[in-house]
């Protein structure tokens, strides 16, 4: 019966569907981007997940929350409730951990994760999270979206899937987070207002996100061996390597040296 | 990062429990359990001192909690740094202060 | 209660290109691992191998029936570290083929000895071994309390990503 449901997809390689079960992949953020992951992840036959959201549906979510209903927005269910339903539709047996919240206050289930996917608004967030995953050696794949209103211009829809890989360029080392732009995010105490989000493009994030992830764990492209910035031009439909990459450091990550992993241990001064 | 002998000493004379870590290219020195200034709820905690520019500051305190103190502060910095939760309310000092110096200016808006 | 093991593919390459050196005497060379630990749970726990000390040549025995035979100056000096840092210790050899690699019986033995020995020297931390292959790595370890932790994964992290199952 298993066989036969991931019969289309045997083409991994005929271990992976058993790395796929056995992995343990962290979602922060189930939002419009989070969603489509974890929708992508359960069809896939991920089963043990852990799973991060502080927020409940809301109205002006449904454009965008792939799995929440007009009833979840009228009776304020937990974005985690959809996740949980959508996972478990499709994977009864799932090993689900869940916190309604955000990760900072329940860090534990994520360091146990081998592979943790973001999609958190911020880039401090962002900035944090990356260096939970650097602590506990996880490769953390981050998307977002974004859209710029340029005067009389069309609005410019662009989004990136970016991995962050133990040993290899973190997000500083890409350009992806920048101090100028933290700095510029402090400056608004970290609000800077809704942001646009629509579930065409949140869904050509989350799939090559889940697509990076799933040639990570089973190496099916036997080509996976460098770092991964991907841009994604919402106008034009394409998605390609950011220019920075060109730019990633060859070298070790200075921010993240091979051996700052584990319980951060202090030195007496 | 090495921080100079002199300032980490001076530092001591008044924080005795000072460590260091490093996380994300940065090292940050915490100071155990140290006493807040007269008025503040808690009156002792953790603190951590960045003493490198982040998000815009040219150095930064984080507190373990968020401080009740006689002035009305705007705690907006809450980070996560070297596995703990950290609060740190909106306050921008000089840059080019020794480490103590940071300390106490830090902790004015708490007098 | 689960080992997670998480070793750095740039390390895990260059401790295995160290392990495949010839010996003139030995099969098979061996080395010690320090790890850095965590926990994600009480039932989870975390190591992240960093350090490797080699075992120097001259402390290799001329054995016949073993892959790889060393004298007790090589596991004092491991001690030393072991005591010193307090981190966790692992031993670790080589197995010359690709898929995951499994212990021997003596494997087993040597391991089980080491760990009482390390549980000595830095109580209160996870020790044990670890074998490589080519493309692999299986763990055997021990907590503590001188239980053996039977399930976890081992992971090698970079690229190529390598999920493991194994903890024998």
């Amino acid at each position: 019966m298993r066989n036969e449901r991931y019969s289309r997809q045997s083409f991994l390689g005929p271990n992976a569907q058993g790395v796929i079960e056995r992995a343990r992949v962290g979602v922060v953020g189930l939002g419009g981007g989070g969603s489509h992951v974890v929708q992508q992840l359960a069809h896939v036959g991920f089963r043990n997940l852990v799973l991060y959201d502080p927020d409940l549906v809301e109205y002006s979510n449904l454009n965008r929350l792939v799995g929440a209903s007009l009833r979840d927005s009228e009776k304020r269910a937990t974005k985690i409730e959809v996740a949980r339903r959508l996972v478990e539709s499709l994977q009864p047996e799932a090993m689900l951990v869940t916190v309604k919240g955000r990760w900072q206050v329940e860090p534990g289930p994520l360091r146990g994760c081998d592979l943790v996917f973001g999609a958190v608004d911020g880039l401090n967030e962002r900035g944090e999270l990356e260096i939970c995953a650097r602590r506990f050696m996880t490769p953390y794949i981050d998307i977002g979206l974004g859209v710029k209103a340029s005067g009389r211009e069309a609005p410019r829809l662009t989004g990136q899937v970016v991995l962050s890989m133990p040993g290899s360029p973190c997000f500083r080392c890409l350009g992806f987070l920048r101090e100028e732009d933290l700095a510029e995010e402090a400056a608004l105490y970290g609000d800077a207002g809704p942001r646009p989000q629509v579930v065409w493009a949140n869904g050509v994030l989350a799939s090559t996100a889940v697509g990076l992830a799933v040639d990570l764990l089973t190496d099916w492209t036997l080509s996976r061996r460098g770092p991964v910035y991907l841009s994604y031009d919402g106008n034009t439909g394409v998605v390609a390597p950011h220019p920075r990459l060109a730019y990633a450091p060859k070298g070790a990550c200075p921010h993240f040296p091979p051996d700052d992993v584990g319980d951060p241990s202090f030195i007496s001064l | 990062m090495a921080f100079a002998d002199d300032e980490v000493e001076e530092l001591k004379q008044i924080y005795p429990n000072v460590v260091a870590a490093g996380e994300g290219g940065i090292t940050y020195i915490c100071l155990r359990d140290i006493a807040l200034p007269v008025g503040c709820s808690p009156a002792r905690m953790d603190v951590l001192l960045c003493p490198f520019e982040r998000e815009g500051y040219s150095s930064r305190l984080y507190f373990a909690e968020q401080v009740q103190s006689r002035s009305s502060l705007n705690w907006n910095g809450t980070t996560r740094v070297l596995e703990r939760n950290w609060y740190a309310f909106s306050w921008k000092v000089v840059p080019g202060l020794r480490l103590l110096q940071m300390v106490q200016e830090h902790l004015r808006p708490l007098r | 209660m689960n080992v997670i093991v998480r070793i750095q593919r740039q390390f895990f390459a260059e401790i295995l290109t160290d392990l495949r050196r010839p010996h003139p005497v030995a099969f098979e060379r061996a080395g010690f691992l320090f790890a850095k630990r965590a926990e994600a749970s009480p039932s989870d726990r975390l190591l992240f191998p960093v350090e490797y000390r080699s075992i120097e040549d001259r402390n290799y025995l001329e054995d016949g029936s073993a892959g790889a035979t060393f004298n007790t100056a090589a596991i004092r000096a491991a001690m030393q570290v072991c005591r010193t840092t307090g981190l966790s210790c692992l031993q670790v050899h080589a197995h010359e083929h690709e898929g995951v690699p499994h212990f021997s019986q003596i494997d087993c033995k040597t391991i089980d000895e080491l760990s009482e020995s390390f549980r000595v020297v830095a109580p209160g931390q996870v020790h044990g071994g670890l074998v490589f292959s080519l493309d692999h790595v299986t763990a055997r370890v021990w907590t503590p309390t001188g239980e053996r932790l039977a399930q976890g994964r081992v992971s090698i992290v970079g690229f190529p990503f390598c999920l493991g199952p194994v903890v024998q």
